[in-house]
């Protein structure tokens, strides 16, 4: 069986697989133990690093930032603009008076090559107060010691900038506090808000985007004949006998082939979290029957690949020119097929009635996945405990703990005191005593920390 | 921030009107703030990190190309200050010390520490990380996963030990 690649398994994490993709890898987990063990692995490190990771320094701080980056940039020359104006006012005014020729047209310049890179809401600082700059800068600034100079970290100019270097000479270096007042007039005195202030106002009223191109009416300006309505008629049949060809020929390879092997529709885990360690051998248990016909998919025709691709429509396709060796490579065709070979059920050489007892505790369990509550899942640990006497060798054993470990902690989780913490952790610790090397090791040890930190 | 009123800002802060450069810093504060906490993963080495990127965004900003995007281009000199960061603070390290998987991220290349931090801190979308890393998408997707997957190994084979 060919496994989830670790990229497969981290676009769908993140929900960057495109529809086909996605529901190839849920199909897959589905079947598949230890890759979805592998990838509730990464949800629990994924979890860890965004706490460990993320540091909210309060609002208080922010108001402060700017101040504080502005006391250390060097005093402002003489301005001369690298991008045209020859003064700041001459610029601004330049710039109000472009703003005004394209009021209500907030896209990016029809030059504009690279990917718009708007932050996140996530990373949306929230709306400034319609202050204008020119005020904001007039507010009291704190004291030097509120926020430590990054002189403090020892950076120097040795750093590694790549094509980012910074030159500009820090002999310019005074304070703003310093300078005469004759280099900076006050906020009454600014002939012209300038683009910060501009930029406020419209924060405050955000144009609409153009949702839609313009109409391309440039055609029969430059001379072209309109087409005839004959040449219409002729374009409308084309693409209705196109669309009728394809409608025609639409049939899904994959699923037909899923069918034809009674590989189970699986629930979706990211719909279910709490189902970790639930993807045992269930999957010979209850097949269902194909649903459809199964067409042998023609030579020609082309199995969907899992490939990953932005999930929204907007994103740009990778750059060629940008291509390289580290570039997603995509699998080839057969590879959808073979990963999706279903597992050997792993408890199949036991006799009659020790399976019987294992599909009992697995029944147990999935009821518990599908329906939530610490009574089912204790009662599904209950089964598991039964079960685990009777499994043979170091792989049953280690997968019956699991299984155990996994009920008891989700008891816990479900409606947590101190009994069902106690119960799990020693299911867990029995699990890890004989657990090998892998993701499901790592899940269980997550485990133990939260039931007994 | 639209592009065009982004351009507007680095235009009039590079011809020397600084508050259009203050507002630009107000814009990106908080995202380059968090960058730099998952980059250094201390609140007063991001504190500063974050302000000296934009003290030299700020003295360095007369050369920036105008094909290049302002955040970008903030952000990676907030990256390479943190590598320059990072390697002054190596010595004086005690081994061992903290988290496994902090000591595990500490141990990647920093791009791909930027990426982990531009998706788990920020959940910005693949097609964002890669312009933010002005790299193709296929490569930001293998970047992050081979980050992830480092991680989970590292974890793995560091915590041998039943505890």
């Amino acid at each position: 069986m060919i496994h989830l690649t670790p990229q497969q398994l981290s676009s769908y994490m993140d929900g960057e697989l495109n529809e086909v993709s996605t529901e190839l890898v849920r199909r897959h987990m589905g079947a598949c133990e230890e890759c979805t063990l592998k990838f509730a692995a990464l949800e629990v490190q994924e979890e860890h690093l965004s706490h460990a990771l993320v540091h909210e320094p309060g609002d208080e701080f922010f108001e402060r930032f700017a101040a504080a980056v502005e006391r250390q940039l060097p005093q402002s020359k003489e301005p001369g603009s690298k991008r045209g104006a020859s003064s700041p006012a001459n610029r601004a005014a330049a710039l109000r008076e472009a703003a005004r020729s394209t009021a209500g047209s907030a896209g990016f310049p029809a030059a504009e090559t690279k990917v718009e890179i708007n932050p996140p809401e996530a990373m949306q600082q929230p709306a400034p107060e319609q202050k204008p700059a020119a005020s904001r800068t007039a507010l009291p600034r704190p004291a030097a010691a509120e926020l430590s100079p990054a002189q403090g970290l020892g950076f120097d100019d040795e750093t590694d900038f790549d094509d980012d270097v910074v030159t500009a000479a820090r002999s310019a270096d005074a304070p703003v506090s310093a300078r005469p007042s004759t280099t900076r007039p006050s906020p009454v005195e600014r002939p012209i808000p300038s683009a910060a202030r501009r930029y406020s106002e419209r924060k405050a009223t955000p144009p609409a985007r153009p949702t839609q191109r313009p109409a391309p009416q440039r055609r029969h300006q430059i001379g072209r004949p309109a087409p005839s309505i004959p040449w219409y008629a002729a374009a409308i049949l084309i693409v209705i006998a196109g669309a009728a060809g394809v409608m025609a020929s639409r049939t899904d390879p994959v699923s037909a082939w899923l069918d034809s092997h009674g590989v189970r529709r699986p629930v979706s885990r990211r719909a279910n979290p709490a189902s970790i360690g639930s993807g045992l051998p269930a999957a010979s248990t209850e097949q269902e029957p194909p649903t459809r016909p199964v067409p042998e998919p023609s030579p020609g025709e082309k199995t969907p690949s899992v490939q990953a691709t932005p999930s929204d429509d907007e994103a740009s396709p990778p750059n060629d020119s940008e291509s390289s060796a580290d570039d997603f490579t995509e699998p080839e065709p057969q590879a959808a097929e073979r990963f999706l070979t279903p597992p050997k059920d792993p408890f199949a050489d036991l006799p009659r009635a020790a399976l019987a007892q294992v599909r009992t505790a697995q029944h147990s369990k999935e009821a518990a996945d599908a329906n939530p509550s610490a009574a089912r899942y204790e009662a599904a640990a209950a089964e598991w405990e039964r079960t685990v006497p009777l499994l043979r060798g170091a792989r049953q054993q280690s997968l019956g703990r699991l299984e155990l470990a996994s009920s008891r902690y989700r008891a816990w989780e479900n409606a947590p005191n101190e009994d069902r913490a106690s119960a799990a952790a020693v299911a867990i610790r029995t699990y890890l005593s004989l657990a090998p090397q892998g993701a499901p090791r790592v899940v269980a040890k997550s485990w133990l920390a939260r039931v007994s930190p | 921030m639209e592009a065009q009123l982004e351009q507007e800002l680095v235009a009039a802060a590079q011809s020397g009107d600084r508050d259009s450069f203050l507002e630009l810093v107000h814009h990106y504060q908080r995202p380059v703030y968090r960058l730099a906490f998952a980059m250094t993963r201390d609140a007063d080495h991001a504190a500063s990190l974050a302000q000296e990127t934009f003290v030299r965004a700020g003295k360095g900003i007369k050369d920036l190309p105008e094909t290049r995007r302002f955040f970008p281009w903030v952000l990676r000199i907030a990256r390479n200050l943190a590598v320059s960061l990072a390697r002054k603070r190596a010595g004086s390290r005690k081994p061992g010390a903290g988290d496994p998987l902090l000591r595990s991220f500490e141990e990647l290349r920093p791009d791909e520490q930027m990426a982990l931090a531009l998706r788990v801190v920020q959940r910005m979308k693949y097609a964002d990380i890669a312009a933010l890393l002005d790299t193709s998408l296929g490569a930001a997707m293998v970047r992050l996963a081979q980050a992830r997957a480092l991680l989970l190994g590292r974890a793995d084979g560091a915590e041998g030990g039943v505890t």
